[in-house]
């Protein structure tokens, strides 16, 4: 995945239209349910908008994108209405009575993952999400997040073993594979 | 330091990074909402401002003034630049999904049709005698309404992944599968985006034009415009 799709300041419809599935995306990877990602996704460029005036055309733009995705995340799940979420969580509406076989089974699997990625503290499935989807540096993680560099590695170790165990745990649980 | 960290599985990694992109009717909705808030917070920052500058006003534009004198010639000419300056209230649009029921001598296709059609193995016309399966025994309008959206989002996953033709194969089944199509704008407007992705532009700006016709008042124009508008 490219993390430097644009590299000069583009204007806001040309960020929504570039990186509408990415942001999507990257909120369902942070927990958010499918009901709210459109309100999500609605704020988090809202307030892209609001510091377009500050992004730095010499960066990536979609680290830049996360950080607001991660906050807007975050706000999100901190609110106690908000935390009965995702763990075995049904994912996106796939219509069962019509997929095919293989569908349905990446769509399983996908559904797996994504309750694994989601037993995983928000900080350290950040890292995780944008060092191991995004390819985005450890480096340029800890000064997007704010953090020191050896934290954002120890978050992507924890991050990585707590997948690791969640995929083994609920294939095993589910009798599956 | 990285290195001291257990890589992921590969396959986990792949399965991770296969992201279902949103549905298109979303991306529009999204895309419009975004632009009315852009629009309507600019202008509602306008009037909070105008609100401010008439409070501030008041307080210093008479010192030696008796305080409720000059408290009550500002509210004076905040109400004044308030009605005349503040905007009107915006728009609200209200989106509801609509779904438009087939003409009961529809076919009514599902994954099996859709299959059929896809093998070349002859067309949904013989309505007269449905297949046997238990969804096609008593077809709905949510069984088409899947069955469009499966080629639908093949086709939009091909369009994000750069691969138009293979978007154009999909949309072009959509249409000789599904005559009287639920999600026949949607499919249009990916049509156009797909054109554009494969660099035919005159097709592109041809079929843009005929849905501008056909659906001036879709949700999807926005897309539409969008690709015509990333036309070299």
């Amino acid at each position: 995945m490219n993390g430097a799709a644009s590299r000069s300041p583009p204007d806001l419809g040309a960020i929504f239209d570039e990186h509408f599935d990415y942001v999507w995306a990257t909120l369902r990877r942070l927990g958010v349910r499918d009901a709210d990602r459109e309100d999500l996704v609605h704020e988090v460029f809202l307030k892209v908008h609001g510091r377009l005036a500050d992004y730095d055309d010499s960066r990536p733009l979609r680290p830049w994108l996360f950080g607001f995705a991660y906050r807007v995340a975050a706000d999100h799940h901190r609110l106690a209405r908000h935390r009965i979420e995702v763990l075995g969580a049904p994912g996106d509406a796939a219509d069962d009575t019509v997929a095919a076989d293989e569908r349905v089974a990446a769509l399983e699997e996908r559904d797996l993952l994504l309750s694994a990625l989601h037993t995983i503290e928000l900080d350290r499935r950040a890292v995780l999400v944008m060092h191991d989807i995004d390819d985005v540096s450890v480096p340029e993680i800890a000064q997007m997040l704010d953090i020191p560099l050896n934290t954002a590695y120890s978050r992507l170790r924890l991050a990585r073993g707590q997948l690791g165990a969640a995929v083994t745990r609920l294939r095993i649980a589910r009798g599956a594979r | 330091m990285s290195e001291s960290i257990p890589p992921l599985d590969p396959d986990l990694l792949g399965a991770l990074r296969d992201a279902e992109p949103a549905p298109a009717v979303v991306r529009a909705r999204a895309r419009q909402r975004l632009m009315s808030a852009v629009g309507g917070v600019g202008g509602g920052s306008g009037g909070g401002g105008g609100g401010g500058a008439a409070g501030g006003s008041g307080q210093s534009m008479a010192p030696g003034m008796p305080r409720a004198i000059a408290f009550v010639l500002g509210g004076v000419v905040g109400v004044g630049l308030y009605v005349a300056l503040a905007p009107a209230p915006a728009a609200r649009v209200v989106y509801v999904d609509r779904i438009v029921p087939a003409p009961p001598t529809a076919p009514l296709a599902t994954a099996a049709t859709v299959t059929a059609v896809a093998a070349g193995e002859g067309s949904t016309a013989g309505a007269a005698t449905p297949p046997t399966t238990p969804s096609a025994a008593s077809p709905t309008g949510a069984s088409q309404l899947s069955a469009e959206r499966i080629l639908l989002d093949e086709a939009r996953a091909a369009i994000a992944q750069g691969d138009p033709a293979r978007a154009l194969d999909r949309l072009e089944r959509h249409r000789r599968t599904f005559p009287v199509p639920l999600l026949g704008e949607e499919r249009d407007a990916m049509w156009v985006q797909a054109l554009v992705k494969a660099g035919r532009y005159d097709e592109a700006r041809s079929h843009a034009a005929a849905f501008r016709k056909r659906s001036p008042d879709s949700l999807f124009s926005s897309v539409v415009d969008s690709a015509i508008d990333s036309i070299p």
